[in-house]
């Protein structure tokens, strides 16, 4: 099965999900609008803190509006677009895995395409909301910005497949993986502009949030090629990566199978 | 029958013991969780400029001790509303309606129980977290039972809060929207990450008719005496508000036996 076949397969799965979407509209609407009201409620305490300050070392309250909207469409398009992830480790440890396994197309492709996060459309709204509310962004900004919340959803689905994989070897990867994915929209939603090298260094490999909020907003700052061509190459190295981790576990997965099923 | 049955099955060694087990692994994901979120606050408050604290009278130490104590509240029960989703859309209530406890004693039991140790945990790692970066401990030995008190009755009211969420799913069909709602209201109106007495004047006055700062704020005031309420109206406080959240509990969970016997 070649690069061209799995692109059909990509399309035509992502066809569904938006056949899904209309086909629960209310519910997902319902969803998607109670996911904006809480990425907006919480948006409510920053608000509070510059009124206290007028910067966090340089950043301002609309960079921090900036890096939460980016945040919050990236990991909404991650969840509406590429949802399974989300369902990876669960789909794995009840035995529902096993039908990707049947079919002609890559089990990869097929299980991030297979679940729609309702309320991730909602997340994915917010960023536009913030960016015009808060930012006062121009025609060319607003469509960078949404160019890089799609590179970052890239990265936070290729980040989210690695941490659930552990799946394949690990009978708590689910917990595991929700703590780490945690982790990683706690650091997205940080502005990590006063972090030390060390701790850069780590959001730019193993908890690669840096891509993902960090990057874009200082490039909304600081415009320059090579910000855009370090993220694109971010999203490269995340997929790259968790291609590698889910076939490496789906080579254990027979093992793990068989113990489950008394083989 | 239902709240008078919650104390004695607090003690109930047999739930104890199994909320213990349980919690094991909960507990040490909760734990993860709860020093990442304290961490990457205290680590934003500490790029706020430096003539800031004085001017408004604290230090960064202050709010370090203030968010570690707040978080606790939050952070001391699990995901309660999942867990009632959970148990009605497996069919756990329909056998329980049978039994001679109500499982609402028996849930209030399990949890207040899980939540109790939860609260033990929290304090050690938070004072711990919390002294590495301080260097001091603004909580003596003789406010630390009052504290552990004020966190037990935070845990409560937020328990109580989750599960008439999780009941709400029999007429909702998913807690989710009413919890994100009511966590980030209990984030923003609770004071989680800045003392109540910082906030605009009109907030003041709004947030105190909520049951948010009972869960987080009132607690933490204990690191800030000169600020909040005081020691004898926060509990005082905290005593109202649980006791007006578990009128409601009761009121929804009688309206949601009733639908679920006539409709299933």
């Amino acid at each position: 099965m070649g690069l061209k076949h799995e692109c059909r397969v990509l399309i035509y799965q992502i066809g569904l999900t938006m056949r899904r979407m209309n086909a629960q509209r209310g519910f997902i609407a319902a969803n998607a609008l109670g996911m904006v009201a809480n990425n907006l409620l919480f948006f409510i305490t920053w608000l509070i803190l510059f009124q206290l300050v007028d910067n966090l070392r340089g950043w301002h309250l609309s960079d921090v509006a900036m890096m939460y909207g980016i945040g919050a469409t990236a990991y909404g398009l991650a969840g509406s677009i590429f949802g399974g992830w989300r369902n990876l480790a669960d789909d794995i440890f009840s035995g529902r895995f096993d039908t990707f396994l049947a079919r002609p197309a890559s089990p990869l492709t097929l299980s991030i395409t297979s679940h729609l996060q309702p309320s991730s459309l909602g997340d994915a709204l917010s960023g536009p909301v913030f960016w015009l509310v808060f930012c006062h962004v121009t025609l060319a900004q607003f469509l960078l910005l949404c160019v890089m919340s799609f590179v970052g959803s890239l990265i936070v689905v290729a980040f989210g497949v690695v941490v659930y994989s552990s799946a394949f070897w690990f009978r708590d990867g689910r917990h595991a993986g929700e703590i780490i994915m945690y982790w990683l929209i706690s650091f997205m939603t940080t502005p990590l502009h006063g972090m030390p090298v060390w701790a850069k260094v780590i959001f730019f490999t193993i908890i690669p949030a840096g891509f993902v909020s960090y990057l874009p907003v200082e490039m909304i700052r600081d415009p320059s090629l090579d910000k855009l061509v370090y993220m694109v190459l971010g999203a490269v190295g995340s997929l790259l990566v968790a291609r590698t981790v889910f076939y490496a576990g789906l080579r254990q997965y027979k093992g793990v199978s068989g113990v489950r099923t008394g083989i | 029958m239902t709240f008078m049955s919650l104390a004695p099955s607090f003690f109930f060694g047999g739930l104890a013991v199994q909320a213990a087990r349980r919690t094991t692994l909960l507990l040490a994901i909760r734990l993860l969780l709860y020093v990442t979120i304290v961490g990457t606050w205290v680590y934003t408050l500490s790029l706020m400029p430096d003539g800031i604290w004085a001017r408004l009278g604290l230090t960064w130490s202050d709010f370090v001790w203030y968010i570690v104590i707040a978080e606790i509240g939050t952070f001391a029960g699990g995901p309660h509303h999942r867990e009632v989703e959970y148990q009605l859309k497996e069919g756990h209530f329909q056998s329980h309606l049978t039994r001679p406890v109500s499982w609402l004693a028996i849930w209030g039991g399990y949890e207040l129980a899980d939540a109790a140790i939860g609260v033990l945990a929290l304090i050690l790692t938070g004072f711990s977290f919390a002294y590495m970066l301080t260097g001091y401990c603004p909580i003596t030995l003789t406010t630390l039972p009052l504290l552990a008190l004020m966190l037990t009755l935070a845990a409560m009211i937020w328990l109580t809060i989750g599960t008439a969420i999780g009941l709400s799913t029999l007429w909702l069909g998913s807690p989710l929207i009413p919890y994100w709602v009511a966590q980030k209201m209990l984030f923003v109106l609770g004071g989680m990450i800045i003392p109540l007495h910082l906030y605009p004047m009109w907030l003041q006055h709004i947030v105190y008719f909520t049951p948010f700062p009972a869960v987080l704020a009132i607690p933490a005031q204990l690191t800030m005496p000169a600020h909040g309420i005081g020691m004898v109206n926060g509990l005082l406080y905290q005593l109202a508000v649980l006791a007006i959240c578990l009128i409601i509990l009761h009121l929804i969970w009688r309206a949601f036996v009733n639908k679920l016997v006539r409709g299933g």
